[in-house]
């Protein structure tokens, strides 16, 4: 008769198996926490720690209750057309490469940009703003003042034109 | 018939592991290159408590790199390596299922917001990260089979 184990031979094989597999699992998280150290340590450009992102476009234009739009649907809005583009950056920035058939409108001089596209931004007009990247204010600060001069429909396009060229998208 | 059967196994072994490696490297490097913007991402997804962002977008890219070298380079560690790349998938999957219920405007950040994100919609990342799954748990099994 064959000896009867408590726990069955299989298992019992197995089970250095899951030991070896656990020891690389938890290697491989060791010698990378090692080396994001390292590099954190050693860069000499880098983000800190710890940061508050409270403070950030993004979370200012959440808590302002903009509608924000990512990469893919910017593209659709700016493919299908109807919606008024609107370059928050300065405009040389404009210039140099913009999103097909944005118009500029520098946050810097706001008020005369509005004064001179008064006609184009009835309150129904669907807006899609945007400036260089998710860090920089002045696509937001352009979307603030807009609504507080009656537009209601506008987007914020929170990537920016960084993203828009990064992906590979047509640019003027 | 069986050293046959086994070649097959660690035929299918090594590619699924080498696609899987490779898509971790494709996604790990940008990361790891423009952490800033990759903390940006992980803030974007709105899931993190704000002091954990920036240590996750530190060290994540690291894991998946490390994870897919080891894949690659070190075979006894590959079912380890396996393991921690298929529970990165499924957190990453979920965090996107989150964000896509909730209709966040945001890009997944997975590949660092390179080109490799728009050549698929976003909303098909999901669907991309169970097929990677799919293929990972394939070369679990084959690395099991071949024992």
């Amino acid at each position: 008769m064959p000896p009867q184990f408590a726990i069955p031979l299989s298992r019992v094989e197995s089970t250095p198996r899951y030991w070896s597999a656990a020891a690389s699992f938890a290697g491989i998280l060791v010698l990378a926490l090692f080396l994001g150290t390292l590099a954190q340590l050693l860069r000499p450009v880098t983000i800190p720690w710890i940061e508050d992102h409270s403070q950030s476009p993004l979370a200012k234009a959440r808590a302002a209750g903009i509608d924000l739009v990512s990469l893919d649907q910017a593209k659709e809005m700016v493919l299908v057309g109807g919606v008024l583009v609107l370059d928050a950056r300065s405009l040389p920035d404009f210039d140099a490469g913009h999103l097909p058939g944005a118009v500029s409108f520098p946050n810097a001089t706001r008020g005369e940009s509005y004064y001179e596209l008064a006609a184009l931004l009835q309150p129904q007009q669907p807006l899609l703003v945007y400036c260089s990247g998710k860090t920089c204010d002045d696509a937001l600060q352009l979307a603030l003042f807009l609504r507080e001069q009656g537009s209601l429909k506008i987007h914020l396009f929170v990537d920016g034109f960084q993203a828009w060229r990064q992906a590979g998208l047509p640019t003027e | 018939m069986r050293p046959r059967s086994s070649t097959l196994w660690l035929v299918l072994e090594w590619s699924a592991s080498l696609l899987v490696a490779a898509v971790f490297l494709l996604a790990s490097v940008p990361k790891i290159m423009n952490p800033a913007a990759f903390a940006s991402a992980v803030y974007q997804m709105n899931l993190l408590p704000g002091v954990l962002v920036n240590p996750v977008a530190i060290y994540l890219p690291w894991i998946e790199f490390v994870a897919a070298c080891a894949l690659v380079i070190a075979p006894p560690a590959r079912r380890g390596a396996l393991a921690l790349m298929g529970f990165l998938l499924a957190a990453f999957t979920l965090a996107l299922m989150v964000n896509f219920v909730r209709g966040t405007a945001m890009s997944c950040g997975c590949f660092g917001g390179t080109f490799l994100e728009t050549i698929l919609p976003s909303w098909t990342a999901p669907i991309r990260n169970l097929v990677l799954l799919g293929i990972l748990c394939i070369a679990l099994e084959a690395s099991r089979q071949r024992e």
